[in-house]
């Protein structure tokens, strides 16, 4: 397989790929900090991965990626950016870049490719944070809604495309470098992420909560009447 | 919000300046570092009140991996088990795991830390061949031969911070540990069996039961074995604050571990994970303790000095104050690499404690036994211990000022360091 990866050295990005490091797969990595996609591209490699190449890649500037000439079965985009103060409004626009513009614009020139091919997978990952606002994860949580709604419709628009998947993954709150100086509720790491999405790509799911028991916490959230929500504090 | 906190929960300090290492970073004279890994440290050599936490754990690539030379590179954020993961199905092994797989390599050179096998294989840094490390002076690539190297190996991250580590490995036949009980009636005992049957194998460990008059004891005896066998994927996580640990639960708790190890075979074939790493099934088994936390306290006395085990048990029992967790290991004669590395030939006990008032002065007391001995108490496992104590302990210390790094500080050494 043939796999892309944006955001390749987030905690999440990494924990899928160590995963997928077989000697079928050929990986292309992409991410800001080259020193940093150099060592993973080394670590897959060791693990056996077939091959490796790396690209400088900054989802904050407007650009596209270059993508290999060869078929693409698998992308992945993980990239995403939590500010430290969730209603820092001096940060609308690099949280909207990231999570959300950024991740729009890779994701239409990847799923024209696949339209051209006929196949291919897309995997995102949205948050939990997506399925409803509050005060704590402020502009973060916007930017994974705006991003879920996105990939629904996306998801819709592509049913005469019966190879082509769209995937949102769901994840809880998990131990990063992301959310390093949080303490969040039901700590999940990224190593679990990794397990629950290789089984939802085998499933051919659309939408994985990760862990499994996030879809009912947040399908009671989102119960909640408004006038209610907005006194709670979590 | 406090996150970074030792495993021991004590004491807990309101500080949550961190930066994530990067390539481009540059140090800032006028601050002070520490680095973090995964905070399991029962110490507060992995804090800091003032000083900015140094984030590693997203360093965790294996740079290089030679099984001719049965060789690793890895970066320092690198997690044991992740690694054990790697290597136990390819037929490899780290020579020395501690009694926990969820530390990165960093923290197991920075503490110098050792495992149920120090008689065969020395402790962590005796396996390391090379180290790439970062400080105020610049970026260094270092052999075992140089002084640095020497100071980095159990240095507490106080040298600069670890990017890299090489790291030699054994092979292995197959993934469990082929595991002999043994069962002592007294303190005595226990320590003989460890001594004398030691060269047999290449694990030891020694559990005992302070609940007992006599301090009861089982003696666990490993080497790796051909055969095969799946980890168990039971892991629990404690999500509520209730202290759990008390006089009757942990009375409890040491009889049946007892009991259970009782009507086990004497004899049998345990998957790795069981036997190096058996508390990580449960994942924050330090909430147990509740809110206030706990201590442990880990004393080294060389083998000649073992009899002074028996005043520290006495003490121990007619203070009244019961540790919930005692375990007993020995240490061999290969000699530590760094210059404030823990191990001398010896025995080693590591007891457990619940916080409460009078404990502090029992343990001061017991460290003057200790050091007036010429034993030594665990750095990476205090969070109290005197000034004199540690200098009287580790007279390597002044040599290791030389290569202390300005800008790394930690809160157990401004606790301790020379005057």
């Amino acid at each position: 397989m043939n796999i892309l990866c944006f955001g390749a050295t987030s905690d999440l990005g990494r924990a899928v790929l160590r995963k997928l490091a077989t000697a079928n797969n050929s990986f292309w990595l992409y991410g800001r900090d080259k020193s940093q996609l150099t060592s993973l591209g080394l670590d897959l490699k060791n693990r056996g991965a077939k091959g490796v190449e790396v690209d400088c890649f900054d989802a904050e500037k407007k650009e596209l990626p270059n993508l290999p000439l060869l078929t693409i079965d698998l992308a992945i985009i993980c990239q995403g950016y939590l500010p430290k103060d969730p209603l820092d409004f001096s940060e609308l626009e690099k949280v909207f870049d990231v999570n959300f513009f950024s991740v729009v614009r890779i994701s239409e020139y990847l799923l024209e490719k696949f339209k051209q091919q006929k196949f291919g997978t897309l995997v995102v990952f949205s948050s939990v944070a997506a399925d409803r606002g509050r005060a704590k994860i402020g502009l973060y949580g916007a930017a994974k809604s705006a991003l879920d709604s996105y990939l629904s419709a996306r998801r819709q628009s592509l049913k005469e495309y019966p190879l082509i998947k769209i995937i949102t993954v769901k994840p809880g709150f998990v131990k990063t470098k992301m959310t390093a100086g949080i303490q969040g509720p039901l700590p999940s790491t990224p190593e679990t992420v990794a397990e629950d999405v290789i089984v939802g790509l085998a499933k051919g799911k659309d939408v994985i909560y990760t862990p499994w028991f996030w879809r009912w916490i947040m399908a009671g959230i989102k119960l909640i009447p408004e006038g209610m929500f907005k006194r709670f504090n979590f | 919000m406090v996150i970074f906190e030792n495993w021991n929960r004590y004491p807990q300090i309101q500080n949550n300046q961190h930066l994530l290492w990067s390539e481009n970073f540059s140090f800032s004279e006028l601050k002070t570092y520490l680095p973090f890994g995964k905070g399991r440290s029962y110490g507060d050599c992995c804090l800091t009140d003032t000083g900015e936490y140094l984030i590693i754990p997203h360093l965790d690539n294996i740079l290089d991996f030679n099984p001719q030379a049965k060789t690793i590179t890895v970066q320092a954020g690198m997690v044991l088990k992740d690694l054990l993961e790697f290597l136990a199905p390819r037929g490899f092994f780290l020579p020395v795991v501690p009694g926990t797989k969820f530390i990165t390599i960093g923290g197991a050179i920075a503490n110098d830390v050792h495992g149920k096998g120090h008689h065969k294989f020395g402790s962590f840094c005796n396996q390391v061949e090379a180290l790439e490390i970062v400080n105020s002076q610049g970026k260094f690539s270092l052999k075992r031969e140089d002084p640095l190297f020497v100071a980095t190996c159990g240095g507490l991250g106080l040298t600069g911070l670890i990017i890299s580590a090489t790291i030699r490995l054994i092979s292995i036949p197959g993934n469990t540990i082929q595991q002999n009980l043994f069962f002592s009636q007294n303190f005595q005992e226990a320590c003989d069996i460890l001594l004398k049957l030691a060269d047999l194998y290449d694990f030891s460990v020694c559990w005992l039961d302070f609940w007992t008059e006599d301090i009861a004891g089982v003696v666990s005896f490993g080497n790796f074995s051909q055969e095969r066998s799946k980890p168990s994927d039971f892991s629990l996580f404690w999500p509520f604050k209730l202290k759990l640990v008390n006089k009757v639960s942990s009375f409890v708790l040491n009889k049946l571990y007892m009991l259970a190890h009782r009507v086990k075979k004497t004899s049998s074939n345990i998957h790795y994970s069981k036997f190096f790493f058996p508390l990580d099934n449960v994942l924050n088994w330090n909430y147990f303790y509740g809110p206030k936390g706990f201590l442990q306290w880990q004393c080294l006395l060389p083998v000649e000095a073992r009899s002074v085990f028996g005043q520290i048990v006495k003490k121990i029992k007619s203070s009244g104050i019961t540790p919930t967790l005692a375990v007993l290991k020995n240490f061999g004669s290969i000699k530590p690499v760094g210059l404030l590395s823990f191990p001398i030939e010896g025995l080693t006990l590591a007891l457990d404690f619940q916080i409460c008032e009078e404990l502090f002065r029992l343990l001061d007391w017991l460290d003057n036994l200790v050091v007036e001995a010429g034993g030594r108490i665990y750095p990476a496992k205090d969070v109290r211990m005197s000034k004199t104590t540690f200098l009287k302990s580790f007279p390597k210390v002044n040599e290791f000022l030389k290569f202390k790094d300005r800008n790394f500080c930690s809160r157990f050494w401004k606790r301790v360091q020379p005057e």
